[in-house]
């Protein structure tokens, strides 16, 4: 009994310490208007967490890590391409018309890389308790607009919350060789 | 006032009206207010404050307005405002004033009050004179070793009480005098508002550093006498009538001093002694950590000791560019961090090397002398996310922003080295790392190529300027400055994650075995056992299912030992580790779904 509840704790740990970490651990999309039309994105996910609410939300965490570290990798590559499925959908993006933008091109990770590391987040939870990361990855996009983006309606992914967005339009000026100075307006 | 035509015009209808001041309509005679009533006069710093009742009389028409007059002799101070009390200024301290008030309305200005004669005076001490003390060390006392350079020259905490009347600012020096006709300053802030009335140990919020003879180094210069017997230091606290006009830098107790001799209304002092003792390690170690921030040409953190700790304090913003010539995407800008007080980074003061190493692959390694964090080389999430520097994610500074949006280095932060010669960090150090010992640069201190052991990438080759036993030497070659740690970290290694703010965690399942068994060791194996027969099915928005993996499945770990242990802690990227253990991957039946894979840590 008592060797059960040390088991127990270490896997305990896979959940409870997954808060601890050196940079900012939220979930965070930062969009960025390049010219009047298009949008590049980056998106702060912890993909382990948010493809388990999306696809087993009735597991426990700790048990979503080691079933899907444990599958083989091709069921493992089918429930992530079903995971990314249901993310396009539910993904909406409207410009002030209300005019749906057509989808992001995002540049998942694969699931074979995916799934390692949900592995290395469960060994390093179960030899030890030192905390491990809720490892946020960065997943480019890229979103092109039909008409001008002057303002736009987001609906995210569900799992993907809670999400910072970040938004904002650089403001970037040709200097031309004739040019000395250019002036810079913030 | 009527005038001629309205007298003649009166003279045709006397008989029918009676005569008014110009009106076609007859109306109440008005005329001037009365004088003001009751006046008192209240004497101040060059000031008088005259109270009064309202006249008797508004001679009809609303009082607009009062004026106060104070004559001294030919020397006449008027004041105008629309009620009692009026403050009339800029009167001599010491000469005598007669005082009145008079009452204005539509009709002109009526007669003026009784005089009342008050004389200014200078400020004086509200209640008993002006002291200045601390909690460190009474008046003629001993200053303990930790305020000195012996110690962990920490600035002591002083208080001053009666401040005089009319004080606008405070300054304070503490001062020395070394040998006969000579004055060395330790400690000199000036521009501390005369709201405050004490200053914390280690204060480095309140008024403006100035330079001591020590310089460069501004604040608080601990006394760190070179000749023999006690010395005498002495605290003065000086309240001035009018803010300090000084600006730019290299500004000394000379200086002060002599922009505030016209406006010290009154000085208060303190004298402690100091004799010089051996100092302890941590006490040397603290001077080291001390001193290295003089080096800095890009930011100078506020270091403070106690036995255990060195704290270094921040913003973590560098002087130098920033984001820079980073080839892979980072579109961040850097955010000041709150690394101060209680979130300082602690740098243990004894370092010692440890039975053990401790892995340093997760975040912060260590503080450049500029107060910016170096991390390890590795992405967020660990080194099998790739080498920052590699990747291209580093500035031209080899840093970035965070996804607090905070800046550290990655590898040597090389703009702040570029402030200085490069032989000049073979001696001094870059950084600290977070168990106690020194980062330095390429060499040592000889000026030969620093030789990285290949536990954790320092050596023990001894080193001015920093602790003794163990140095870290940064290189150009991944992990650029150390591998692992050689000594015992700092809690702020475990902790790193609450430094940053602000601080959003994830949302945390709790966790459950329903369905999950563990069973003891089968064959040398710990086995973990999920079985799941369910096919789970979600509705993410309606119209969209998701039929999950239905599966049983079961992991089996063991720890490495002997001859397998050593050889998986021989690759290179297990450097730096102490256990593995191997891992299966298994259906509930048995069968095998994944490699086996050796995991260390």
């Amino acid at each position: 009994m008592k060797r059960f509840f040390g088991r127990v704790c270490l896997l305990w740990v896979l959940v409870s310490a997954c808060g601890q970490a050196h940079e900012l651990q939220e979930h965070k999309l930062q969009m960025v208007l390049r010219d009047d039309r298009h949008l590049t994105l980056s998106l702060w996910l912890d993909i382990p967490n948010a493809m388990h609410k999306t696809l087993e939300p009735s597991l426990t965490s700790a048990a979503f890590a080691l079933k899907y570290s444990a599958m083989p990798l091709s069921l493992f590559e089918k429930a992530w391409g079903q995971c990314i499925s249901v993310w396009s959908e539910q993904w909406q993006l409207k410009n002030s018309a209300g005019t749906a933008i057509s989808s992001p091109v995002w540049r998942w990770p694969d699931g074979a890389a995916l799934q390692n590391q949900i592995k290395l987040q469960m060994m390093a939870n179960v030899t030890g308790t030192a905390h491990a990361h809720a490892e946020l990855t960065v997943i480019a996009g890229e979103v092109v607009s039909n008409s001008i983006l002057q303002s736009a309606r987001l609906k995210m992914p569900t799992s993907w919350k809670p999400l910072m967005v970040v938004s904002y339009k650089p403001l970037q000026q040709w200097t031309p060789s004739s040019e000395k100075t250019v002036l810079l307006k913030f | 006032m009527l005038n001629k035509l309205q007298w003649i015009f009166c003279a045709l209808v006397v008989l029918f009206a009676a005569c008014g001041s110009g009106s076609s309509t007859p109306a109440a005679n008005l005329t001037v207010p009365g004088a003001p009533l009751n006046l008192t006069v209240t004497a101040g710093d060059g000031l008088a404050t005259l109270h009064f009742s309202t006249p008797s009389s508004d001679g009809g028409s609303a009082i607009t307005s009062y004026t106060a007059t104070c004559l001294n002799g030919s020397a006449k101070v008027i004041k105008q405002g629309t009620a009692t009390p009026l403050l009339v200024s800029a009167l001599t301290n010491g000469s005598a004033y007669s005082c009145s008030v008079a009452a204005t309305n539509a009709q002109g200005t009526g007669n003026a009050s009784s005089t009342v004669t008050v004389t200014p005076v200078a400020p004086t001490s509200p209640v008993g004179a002006f002291t200045l003390s601390s909690q460190a060390a009474v008046e003629g006392g001993t200053l303990p070793i930790d305020y000195t350079c012996d110690g962990f020259s920490a600035s002591p905490a002083l208080t001053w009480r009666n401040a005089p009347l009319g004080t606008q600012e405070f300054a304070l020096v503490m001062s020395t005098i070394p040998s006969p006709g000579t004055i060395k300053y330790n400690w000199v802030l000036y521009k501390i508002a005369s709201s405050v009335t004490d200053l914390a140990k280690d204060n480095y919020t309140a008024g403006t550093a100035g330079v001591g003879s020590d310089g460069p180094l501004l604040g608080y210069q601990a006394p760190c006498s070179q000749g023999p017997g006690a010395k005498t230091y002495t605290f003065t606290v000086y309240a001035l009538s009018k803010p300090v006009a000084l600006s730019g830098s290299n500004i000394g107790g000379t200086e002060v001093l002599s922009a505030i001799s016209a406006s010290t209304l009154s000085q208060a002092s303190l004298n402690v002694s100091y004799t010089r003792t051996t100092p302890s390690t941590a006490a040397n170690n603290c001077t080291y950590v001390k001193n290295s921030v003089t080096g800095s040409t890009t930011g100078t953190p506020v270091i403070s000791c106690d036995a255990s700790y060195a704290y270094i304090a921040s913003s973590a913003l560098p002087s130098h560019t920033m984001m820079s010539a980073i080839a892979a995407t980072n579109l961040q800008v850097p955010i000041a961090q709150n690394f101060w007080g209680s979130n300082a980074w602690r740098i243990p003061l004894n370092p010692a090397i440890a039975s053990t190493t401790t892995s340093a692959v997760d975040g912060p390694i260590g503080v450049a002398i500029n107060g910016v964090p170096i991390f390890n080389p590795c992405k967020q999430g660990g080194c099998q996310n790739g080498d920052t520097k590699a990747l291209g994610e580093l500035d031209s500074c080899n840093g970035h922003a965070g996804r607090a949006d905070d800046y550290h280095y990655h590898a040597a932060p090389s703009c702040m080295m570029v402030g200085k010669p490069p032989n000049y960090w073979d001696t001094h150090p870059v950084g600290w790392a977070l168990d106690g010992f020194a980062i330095m640069g390429y060499n040592n201190p000889d000026g030969s190529v620093a030789t990285r052991d290949a536990t954790c990438g320092g050596n023990t080759v001894a080193t001015p300027n920093a602790p003794a036993g163990y140095a870290y030497h940064v290189t150009d070659q991944s992990p650029y400055v150390l591998s692992c740690f050689r000594g015992s970290p700092s809690p702020d290694l475990a902790g790193q994650g609450a430094k940053y703010s602000p601080i959003r965690q994830p949302p945390v399942t709790p966790f459950a075995v329903s369905n999950m068994s563990l069973s003891g060791a089968v064959d040398g194996l710990q086995t973990l056992l999920f079985s799941s027969s369910q096919s789970f099915t979600t509705t993410a928005t309606g119209s969209d299912s998701v039929v999950n993996q239905a599966g049983s499945y079961q992991i089996r770990y063991a720890p490495l030992s002997g001859a397998d242990l050593l050889a998986s802690l021989a690759l290179n990227a297990n450097k730096g580790k102490s256990s593995c253990w191997r891992f299966e991957f298994l259906t509930a039946a048995g069968a095998t779904s994944q490699t086996a894979q050796v995991y260390c840590r």
